[in-house]
């Protein structure tokens, strides 16, 4: 705890411990939850009678089979729902438009998600609004709406797909009503304005400087449009049209500014291996601090020691002698991630294994796992990458591959006994097609559990 | 609301008013926002209390209620909070010597963002570990340590303190 600290926890305390408490605080409550429920209302009585029109006479862009269905828990009906036809309802969102989303990116976008809000993957649930590749730089993009179980307030955000993972460009609370989603987006020459709206909007208009006359934004989808943002967009402002002309809602317009500051989530390294599931039984495993305690003193002096460190398993479970394990990726904010494997309860007592910086996209992690009680015999828990297919293992290193069987409880993972610090075994992974032609990989193991201690 | 959910919600408000009120009036600088602030809250929560499951995170969820409320207020007025003549300027260093300590970190607070004054507020008054601190703003506990450290790092610079030996350690020492 530095001087400043204790000053500032100081000058906080002076300031509030003096405040004498309202007289009543309740007056208003009620009166103030009225008014709120009426401003939310307001929209959807002044254009009732045009609800059915608008609806009517929109030009449905909607792709009800471009888009995967969303992802994770149900979300629980709200039991105050939006009373505007125009706001956004976590439990009922939008329909989707725009561009298919690619296979797998709202599943790598969830899991990635749960990590920068350090949530079990099982908590997040998530559904696609609109989505379109961005074609300067041929990247994907979509907007989304996600709940966290136990968590009241609901996010939105903007994921982009890249060759290296998701990457959230926007991740905020949702507003309360959500009548527009807006975000300023990164551009080829310059900054870009995209805001989503309801499939029922019919128009969103834009302002230079707050003063001038409003012109409509480039439409892209049924209540989505955008536009180059020039100048200092500080002043500008947008609105979104319902048909007849009311305004569904009109705010300032974002600023690229507010995406790199302040309040951005702490990113993720890159090599994180979000597109990976977590296989095995988490809770079987040991937890996520003693991971992080032995890999935080494994990287002294290679790290900012005040950095944030994370970890995000990718098998666990516990042996019937007793052995409980996990393996997976562990990082320090600003840093990249490494491979690393935790097993308690062995005859060896506690092993900690801090393995090489992860490859971008690795063929396979490999952890080792020692002994059951009274044998000396290893564990090789090899962990390939999503969709291979056969692993054959080459114990001696004469070249001759046996096929390991698999246990389809273990999604993949593959476990070989092994004699302890054997150097000459070798490991064949095949495709998910099974080409012998084109292994996933086909080399030695000793390479792969190489890491900041040593090998093997 | 049914009767007995609005006692349970009169009860709270009662109960925790006080202490919530301080927390605001540290968000917003204020008393007259302060009150304004935390009525919205407490009347957004009179509005979701039969979706809020655990009661026991009721002051977690009100707390983060004030925190995005008072984001979006101050994002709303920060076009126009820096068009008057009125905008605060740094202390030199010698006006620094002439202002209580106290006094110079509560004028420096008041130049954080909504988002930096929140973390200090909560980490600092509300004395939240990190993991709570990070829930309550819907944000990584990296984040929370990353914002926080620069948040005091723009204190300790707009106050004037950077060499001041009431807010540093001496050379060669560790916090």
């Amino acid at each position: 705890m530095s001087p400043l600290d204790d000053e500032l926890r100081a000058a906080l305390h002076a300031r509030a411990d003096v405040l004498s408490p309202s007289p009543d605080p309740l007056a208003g409550i009620e009166r103030r939850a009225r008014r709120i429920r009426r401003n939310r209302t307001a929209s959807a009585l002044a254009g009732s009678v045009l609800a059915v029109a608008a609806i009517a006479l929109a030009v449905p862009v909607l792709s009800p089979t471009a888009a995967p269905p969303p992802i994770g828990p149900a979300i629980a009906p709200s039991t105050v729902a939006p009373s505007s036809p125009y706001a956004l309802d976590p439990a009922a969102p939008w329909a989707y438009r725009g561009e298919t989303v690619p296979p797998g990116l709202l599943d790598t976008a969830r899991r990635a998600f749960a990590v920068r809000h350090a949530v079990a993957e099982a908590a997040v649930s998530m559904s696609p609004l609109y989505g379109k590749t961005y074609e300067p730089s041929a990247l994907f993009e979509l907007v989304f709406v996600a709940t966290i179980e136990n968590n009241p307030t609901p996010r939105w955000g903007l994921v982009t797909s890249t060759p290296t993972g998701p990457d959230f460009a926007v991740d905020d609370d949702l507003p309360d009503p959500a009548l527009a989603l807006p975000a300023a987006l990164p551009g080829d020459e310059v900054g870009r304005l995209l805001v989503v709206a309801a499939p029922q909007a019919a128009s969103i208009d834009y302002s230079p400087d707050g003063s001038a006359a409003f012109t409509p934004m480039t439409r892209d989808a049924a209540g989505v449009a955008g536009l180059p943002l020039e100048g200092d967009p500080a002043t500008d402002r947008f609105r979104v049209l319902a048909v007849g002309g009311d305004v569904i809602t009109q705010a300032q317009a974002p600023d690229v500014r507010d995406r790199s500051g302040d309040g951005s989530q702490a990113g993720e390294p890159k090599n994180l291996l979000v597109s990976w599931p977590q296989r095995g039984v988490r809770s079987a495993g040991p937890p996520d601090d003693a991971v992080l305690q032995l890999f935080a003193k494994g990287i002294t002096g290679t790290a900012d020691p005040e950095a944030a460190t994370h970890y995000r398993a990718l098998f666990s479970g516990s042996t019937d002698t007793g052995v409980s394990y996990t393996f997976g990726q562990a990082w320090a904010d600003g840093g990249q991630a490494y491979a690393v494997g935790l097993a308690t309860g062995g005859t060896q007592g506690d092993q900690f294994f801090l393995g090489p910086i992860t490859a971008a996209a690795p063929p396979v992690l490999v952890f080792v796992l020692c002994c059951a009680p009274g044998s000396t015999v290893e564990t090789l828990v090899v962990v390939p990458t999503p969709g291979t297919g056969q692993v054959s293992y080459d114990d001696d290193g004469a070249g001759t591959f046996r096929p390991v069987p698999t246990d389809p409880a273990l999604d993949g993972v593959v476990l070989i006994d092994r004699e302890p610090r054997g150097q000459a075994e070798g490991l064949e992974i095949l495709d998910g097609d099974g080409n012998l032609d084109k292994p996933t990989y086909r080399g030695p193991v000793f390479p792969l559990l190489c890491g900041l201690k040593g090998c093997g | 609301m049914d009767d007995s959910a609005r006692e349970e919600f009169r009860s709270y408000v009662a109960a925790r008013s006080p202490a919530l009120l301080r927390t605001a009036y540290l968000l917003t600088g204020n008393r007259s926002d302060a009150e304004d602030l935390l009525q919205t809250a407490l009347a957004k929560t009179y509005l979701a209390w039969d979706r809020i499951r655990d009661r026991e995170a009721l002051d977690g969820y009100v707390r983060r209620v004030m925190v995005n409320t008072q984001t979006s207020w101050w994002r709303r007025r920060r076009v126009d909070a820096f068009t008057t003549d009125d905008v605060p300027e740094r202390p030199s260093r010698d006006a620094t010597a002439d202002l209580d300590l106290h006094d110079a970190l509560w004028t420096a607070l008041a130049t954080l963002s909504a988002r930096q004054r929140a973390m200090v507020v909560l980490r600092y008054y509300e004395d939240l570990p990190e993991v709570e601190t990070a829930r309550v703003m819907g944000v990584s506990v990296g984040t929370v340590k990353s914002t926080t450290s620069r948040a005091l790092a723009s204190l300790r610079d707009t106050a004037g303190l950077r060499d001041d030996p009431r807010t540093t350690l001496p050379t060669g020492a560790s916090s």
